[in-house]
């Protein structure tokens, strides 16, 4: 598929975006159409090149890219009129990556950027000739406030959502699947960096979460110690999809991109881990001696927060503010089948990569210097 | 004090944080007769003649150093309090000798030590009184606690039949000593380092935590203990917390203030477990496990 018409990227210039463009652009040689948004819109594909895919630009290559800047949360993808009909006519593949990954926003908010944008763009992609495939990207945390094994063929409960991000995802795939685009669903459990380099653009909230370990400002983490908590490269996870979507045989299935329990560190471990890290990687943070947060229950944590809340501590409120949004989710351990990867690689032990993770989080000052 | 701006919360906020009162002492010189006052009863509730206190530690864990000098030169350093102390109680003979810069934690540490002292031999009961007044028109609120003054004194004596000394566990992080400026981050500390002092001690003790029947608290936010209680998991009734509102946070005196109350109110069995738990800043968490 897409050797002769062109693949559609959305959320190219986001994290998971990026490494699956960068990928495409190094080992294919397909022609690629992106729709930015806010980031890179005034850079030329050159400067996009270098700049966000970490790439030399090289004539043919800028040559592959089509630059187009929308907005997925417009009719018409924000885009004129001739400009979206001529690009219906020449996608042939699309890859949906562009979404609202903050856990904060207020339910309707989530909502626009991520079951309407993903509703104008399966508008769009129904009115393409020649849609081989529509790739969504969406997250293994769909599954909310479920417990026990998530199976790829399930998606409808009742269990409820830790975050807006979770529910507004959920609605998303719901729209998808009852399109009757050949849709792919890829849900990811959580990128962490990149395997070899620990090189990530965007510093999410395990990146966060080190950071507030690192300024010594860890108390209490809510959940259970031997929570297993996946990470994914980020480099796996793109090279995955990619491989999937140009090769996969089939349509109309969801793919759980995770690492497992067996290549996964617990709750307890990963604090270990990044407590030994630090330490190893940061000798001026070591001598500071942080105790590692204790591990508690939801209660004794909300009662934290609310003590930051009403002594109005902008540092704490912060701090606490964003462990809340994500880390209920530790009270509800799973366990993700992964049927329809069938024959792929695997992802490495997070042991394998952890550290350069680290590494590159300390080194670049979380972005500061990145 | 909201009104002479010694709280900056709201009033709302700190009696939902469990405090509704705070004792200032008005006067700087009446101080004295609080530390004497404690003392006196300490040594009748005690029944110990003068003869047998041999030492007489006298704690506050206010920075002496901190303070503005006074006038009157050099000499105003060498003014000791202990001194005047030990005179006022008549203990000439005892080996009066001052201790500080342990924060909420230095009279527990001072009770070990004169534990370790009449336990050596020699005299065989030590004197341990402790007290702190806050400057005049101080912030009265440290790190979401209520500070109340306050003067408390126990005698330790060899084989006392009361409150035996079963475990002292002190788990210090002098990297923290520079509190002002690691504010938050001791905030932060607080509950994973509590946590482990606590277990620590009832370990050593050769103890479960089931097995202490009242952990006996300083008297720092309740809200604060109600989260130790869902850490350590046990129930917030074991916490005898009844004075946090009434009382206040002291500097050091809450496990000696409490102590007494809880005895009598009745609330205290022959062979009774008890944990006294604090922090201090310098920084250190200290428990102490006694038996009724
Ligand atoms: N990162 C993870 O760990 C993770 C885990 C599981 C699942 N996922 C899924 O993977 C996908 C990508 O996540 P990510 O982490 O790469 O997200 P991200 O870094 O936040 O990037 C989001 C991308 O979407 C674009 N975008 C947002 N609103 C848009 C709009 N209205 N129109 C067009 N583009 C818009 C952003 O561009 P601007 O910045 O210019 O707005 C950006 O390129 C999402 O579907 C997410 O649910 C990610």
């Amino acid at each position: 598929m897409t050797r002769a018409g062109s693949l559609l990227i959305t959320g190219s210039t986001g994290m998971a975006g990026r490494e699956i463009t960068r990928q495409l652009l190094t080992r294919t040689e397909m022609p690629l159409t992106l729709l930015v948004h806010d980031t890179g819109k005034a850079l030329s594909r050159a400067r996009l090149l270098r700049e966000l895919f970490r790439l030399e630009p090289s004539q043919s290559m800028i040559q592959r890219i089509r630059l187009v800047r929308g907005d997925l949360g417009q009719d018409h993808l924000g885009l004129p009129g001739s400009l979206y009909a001529d690009l219906a006519r020449s996608v042939d593949g699309i890859i949906h990556a562009a979404a609202t990954t903050r856990f904060d926003l207020p339910l309707a908010e989530a909502r626009r950027v991520n079951v309407l944008a993903t509703e104008h763009l399966v508008r769009f992609a129904r009115g393409c000739g020649n849609l081989a495939r529509f790739g969504l990207l969406s997250t293994v945390f769909v599954s909310g406030r479920r417990r026990g094994r998530i199976l790829e063929s399930e998606r409808v409960h009742t269990a409820g959502f830790v975050n807006t991000y979770e529910q507004s995802k959920y609605e998303a795939e719901a729209m998808v699947e009852s399109s009757d685009l050949p849709y792919v669903i890829y849900r990811l459990s959580t990128l962490v960096g990149d395997s070899q380099t620990g090189f990530t653009s965007r510093f999410t909230t395990p990146h966060q979460a080190l950071r507030v370990m690192h300024l010594g400002l860890a108390s209490l983490v809510p959940g259970m110690p031997d929570y297993s908590v996946d990470l994914i490269p980020t480099d796996w996870a793109a090279a995955t999809i990619v491989n999937h979507f140009l090769d996969g045989p089939r349509t109309g299935r969801v793919i759980h991109l995770v690492a497992g329990a067996t290549r996964s560190y617990s709750l307890a471990h990963v604090i270990d881990e990044s407590y030994e890290l630090l330490g190893q990687l940061d000798s001026a943070w070591k001598a500071r001696h942080y105790p590692k947060p204790a591990i508690t229950t939801q209660a004794a944590f909300q009662l934290l927060v609310q003590s930051a809340e009403q002594a109005k501590d902008p540092l704490m409120m912060g701090v606490l503010g964003m462990l809340k949004h994500f880390t209920e989710q530790f009270s509800y351990p799973k366990e993700f089948d992964t049927t329809n990867l069938n024959g792929a690689d695997s992802p490495p032990h997070i042991r394998e990569y952890y550290g350069r993770v680290v590494a590159y989080c300390l080194k670049s000052r979380w972005g500061r210097y990145a | 004090m909201k009104r002479s701006k010694q709280v900056r919360s709201s009033v709302a906020f700190l009696t939902e944080l469990g405090f509704s009162y705070g004792y200032v002492t008005e006067e700087a010189d009446r101080f004295d007769e609080l530390l004497v006052a404690a003392a006196q009863e300490a040594m009748a509730d005690s029944g110990r003649a003068r003869a047998d206190i041999g030492t007489l530690f006298l704690y506050s864990g206010l920075n002496p150093h901190a303070r503005a000098p006074r006038a009157g030169g050099i000499l105003e350093r060498f003014r000791y309090p202990v001194a005047k102390l030990a005179d006022q109680l008549e203990l000439s003979h005892a080996n009066a000798l001052a201790l500080s810069q342990q924060g909420c934690s230095g009279l527990l540490s001072a009770i070990n030590l004169a534990a370790h002292m009449v336990e050596a031999g020699g005299s065989p009961a030590a004197l341990c009184v402790a007290g702190d007044a806050l400057p005049r028109n101080a912030n009265r609120e440290i790190m979401y606690n209520l500070m109340s003054d306050a003067a408390a004194a126990v005698v330790v004596e060899r084989g006392s039949p009361r409150n035996r000394i079963v475990s002292f566990h002190q788990l210090a992080q002098p990297a923290y000593w520079d509190s002002p400026q690691r504010e938050r981050e001791l905030v932060a500390a607080y509950f994973p380092m509590a946590q482990r002092a606590i277990c620590a001690a009832v370990e050593q003790a050769g103890l479960r935590l089931s097995d202490i029947r009242w952990i006996v608290p300083s008297n720092v936010s309740l809200r604060s203990w109600t989260i130790l209680a869902e850490l350590l998991g046990i129930p917030v009734s074991r916490i005898w917390s009844k004075n946090i509102a009434r009382v206040g946070h002291t500097v050091c005196c809450d496990h000696v203030i409490n102590l007494r109350d809880m005895s009598r109110k009745g609330a205290l069995t022959r062979g009774d477990h008890l944990l006294l738990f604090t922090f201090g800043f310098g920084a250190s968490w200290t428990s102490l496990i006694l038996q009724h």
